[in-house]
């Protein structure tokens, strides 16, 4: 069955770690903070460990600058900001551990971000998949009629009356409820949004 | 305090998760934001649970909101309905009372005996910052020997003996009158002569004996009135004053307990408890906290749409025709101030679409009083819900409760003889919901959303007549007369007309007087 997802997490299998401590700092409470805003715990719970044994320095300025970019690894939206803010003050080798890519694909992923919140290294074809039917945690009760991407990136969104936005990116994506749909821009750099009657997800496929 | 009390709703009680497309730091992430202190309308929310959940256990959420289409399941073989709202819906009985403690209004709460009437205007009392004796003692019971001055205070007997005039008697006045929370128990049961008096307290806020006068409303702040009732009808002793029953500014029904939560009913047999005595110190109001929320309430906003589905709604129901020769005249109030019988003008109008005629439906109109309680009510609903503006959605979860008793039905109309509507005959809040929402579909079907000829005129007069000339004056006018030309030309006449009418008659005499105005200016 196909279910919600990025492209980007396939093939991962996050073991479940106990966290490093990091002194001053309560890493088990951001876990739950990412889950509420809509990531993957046990996918955080791995970026972050991963790329805090991997830091050389573990201390706490260190550590909240992984937390971001972890959180946003594991599908937190609202952190991408901040997290490319900060990616530079992380060495290549943690930066890429938390962000779950080789050391040598980050300055082609840094320096394709502002442009195309969509790209991940190794993207082929479906980006991600959004939504689905709310008796099995989806948003929608009804499949979506038709969805576009707009100017700013979003990816507005139709279910016959009910009308969406998704703030997605490479990694995450977060919905919300509108009154009215923005109108759809073409930018050949992003993927393009698919509906099927079939089907309660909206895809995002590169053509 | 038993902890079972104590359970509070954890904030927010309404979902405000962090916004799709708002950014998040890393000051969020480690939770180094500094929480806000909760805000009124949360406060109020958690007041509003703790009362559903854990003081009167009232699981109904016959107050519905939702977001997409509500789910409805057909019951049984008499029509009967359930429907799930989608969105966080509400108990009417601790939701009303409560919008009443927030607004500083009136509510009449009305059911059997036993049902939590007294027990909700009692929490109320404690919310407002009395020890829970202090309410009680407070409670005016309505008695059939209820005197004025049994309610009010006696006047000092040295005083009375030494006094050379009214101003030096000294009333020693009763304590319930300077409570922010006034309980008025079966107040069905007052005298007439007594229910007089309390009249001017509730419509004033004052009170006066031997020309000694008291002022009832907290200076500064916000008094809540209570009153309960065992039958919506004011069959009790005697019958209520049509103006005191009128200053109700909503009326809800207390509802029964639903026998699935009789757990909870034997752990307070058990334990002794009473909710009033068991409130949480954090859901108390001040003074100050209670004039804040009024202020808030007062600022949310009423959309322009709004606004006009409301005066369209209120537009159907002051006319009938045949009520009086005079056009300005031909209204229900014309009819029943002459003791006639507004069914039967009603249906002396022959010829006239029953169903698109919402006014045939009732024998009253809705005063101004009603209208500005609405608007207030609404302005509640939506800053309860965390809204910054009224939606349609509000107006429509207060209007049953407002109206009720001050809108009646016309028993002789058609639809409460139907099979499918006979149950809103005895469903006032059904049949005034019902009411409205028929209005909205109304104003949707005539177009009246994108706009009508008459808000247009209107809106051009209230823009001022400075630099207005005497032809386009005289076009104005014109205009105006066509317009009323055009919808007499319609036939029937509906109440939606004579308002309209009315207001181009205004606007016709306005420019008129401008016009005549212009000319003896010579300009």
């Amino acid at each position: 069955m196909i279910v919600a997802g990025h492209e980007a997490n396939a093939g991962i299998e996050p073991r479940v770690t106990t966290l490093p401590a990091v002194p001053g700092l309560d890493l088990e409470a951001t876990v739950e903070r990412v889950g509420g805003w809509g990531g993957d715990e046990a996918l955080y719970c791995y970026f972050l460990g991963r790329a805090l044994v991997e830091a050389p320095e573990r201390d706490a300025a260190a550590a909240r600058v992984i937390a971001v970019v972890a959180g946003w690894r594991a599908g937190v939206v609202a952190l991408r900001q901040e997290a490319l803010g900060h990616l530079a003050q992380l060495d290549p080798e943690t930066a890429a551990a938390a962000l779950g890519m080789d050391s040598g694909q980050l300055a082609e992923f840094t320096a394709a971000q502002p442009a195309d919140p969509f790209w991940a290294p190794g993207q082929l074809g479906v980006v991600a998949r959004i939504g689905g039917f709310r008796g099995v945690g989806g948003p929608w009760i009804a499949p979506p009629t038709s969805a576009h991407l707009t100017a700013d990136g979003t990816v507005a969104i139709a279910c016959g009356d009910d009308l969406w936005v998704a703030h997605a990116d490479a990694f995450g994506c977060r919905l919300g409820r509108v009154d009215a749909l923005p109108p759809a821009a073409a930018n050949t750099a992003w993927p393009v949004a698919e509906v099927s009657s079939m089907s309660y997800l909206v895809t995002l496929r590169r053509p | 305090m038993n902890d079972r009390w104590h359970r509070l709703s954890q904030s927010p009680t309404r979902s405000t998760a962090h916004e799709p497309g708002q950014s998040l730091t890393a000051d969020d992430l480690f939770g180094d934001s500094t929480a806000p202190a909760a805000s009124l309308d949360e406060r109020l929310r958690q007041a509003y649970f703790w009362l559903v959940n854990s003081a009167v256990i009232s699981p109904f959420y016959d107050v519905e909101f939702s977001t997409d289409a509500p789910l409805t399941f057909e019951l049984g073989d008499s029509g009967a309905q359930l429907q799930l709202g989608t969105d966080q819906s509400y108990s009417s009985n601790v939701l009303l009372p409560l919008l009443t403690f927030a607004v500083g209004g009136r509510c009449l709460l009305v059911g059997g005996p036993g049902r939590g009437k007294t027990t909700l205007a009692v929490l109320m009392g404690v919310l407002s910052g009395s020890t829970p004796i202090d309410v009680r003692r407070s409670v005016l019971q309505g008695q059939p020997q209820l005197t004025i001055t049994d309610m009010v205070g006696t006047p000092l007997p040295k005083d009375l003996l030494a006094a050379e005039g009214l101003d030096d008697v000294r009333i020693a006045w009763r304590r319930w009158l300077s409570q922010p929370v006034k309980i008025v128990d079966e107040y069905n049961r007052i005298p007439t002569k007594t229910q007089s008096a309390l009249l001017t307290m509730v419509a004033e806020g004052y009170v006066e004996s031997y020309d000694q006068v008291l002022r009832t409303k907290p200076e500064g702040g916000v008094e809540s009135w209570y009153f309960t009732a065992n039958d919506d009808g004011g069959g009790g002793t005697f019958p209520v004053i049509q103006a005191l029953r009128d200053r109700m500014d909503v009326t809800v029904a207390a509802l029964g307990f639903n026998s699935r939560f009789f757990d909870e009913l034997v752990a307070r047999v058990e334990a002794g408890d009473r909710p009033e005595d068991n409130v949480p110190a954090e859901l108390v109001f001040s003074l100050e906290d209670r004039a804040a929320i009024a202020a808030e309430i007062r600022a949310v906003e009423v959309p322009t749409l709004v606004r006009r589905q409301l005066e369209f709604f209120s537009s159907h129901f002051e006319f009938v025709q045949h009520g009086g020769r005079r056009f300005e005249y031909r209204t229900k109030d014309t009819v029943s101030t002459a003791g006639a019988s507004v069914s039967a003008v009603i249906d002396s109008n022959t010829g006239a679409d029953l169903e698109a005629d919402l006014g045939s439906q009732t024998i009253s109109s809705i005063s101004v009083r009603a209208l500005q309680t609405l608007v207030l009510y609404a302005k509640a609903m939506a800053w309860f819900r965390g809204e910054s503006a009224v939606g349609i959605a509000d107006v429509a979860a207060v209007l049953p409760f407002v109206l009720r008793g001050k809108v009646l039905p016309n028993p002789t109309h058609p639809r409460f003889e139907g099979e499918l509507d006979r149950e809103l005959a005895t469903d006032s809040v059904a049949w005034l919901t019902d009411l409205f929402h028929q209005s909205v579909r109304q104003f949707i079907a005539l177009g009246l959303a994108s706009g009508d000829a008459v808000s247009e005129q209107l809106e051009l007069f209230n823009a001022g007549l400075d630099g207005v000339s005497r032809v386009e004056v005289s076009g104005r006018i014109t205009k105006i007369e066509s317009a009323i030309a055009a919808i007499g030309a319609a036939g029937k006449l509906y109440g939606r007309h004579y308002d309209d009418l009315l207001a181009l008659k205004y606007l016709h005499q306005r420019y008129s007087n401008y016009l005549r105005w212009l000319e003896s200016e010579g300009r």
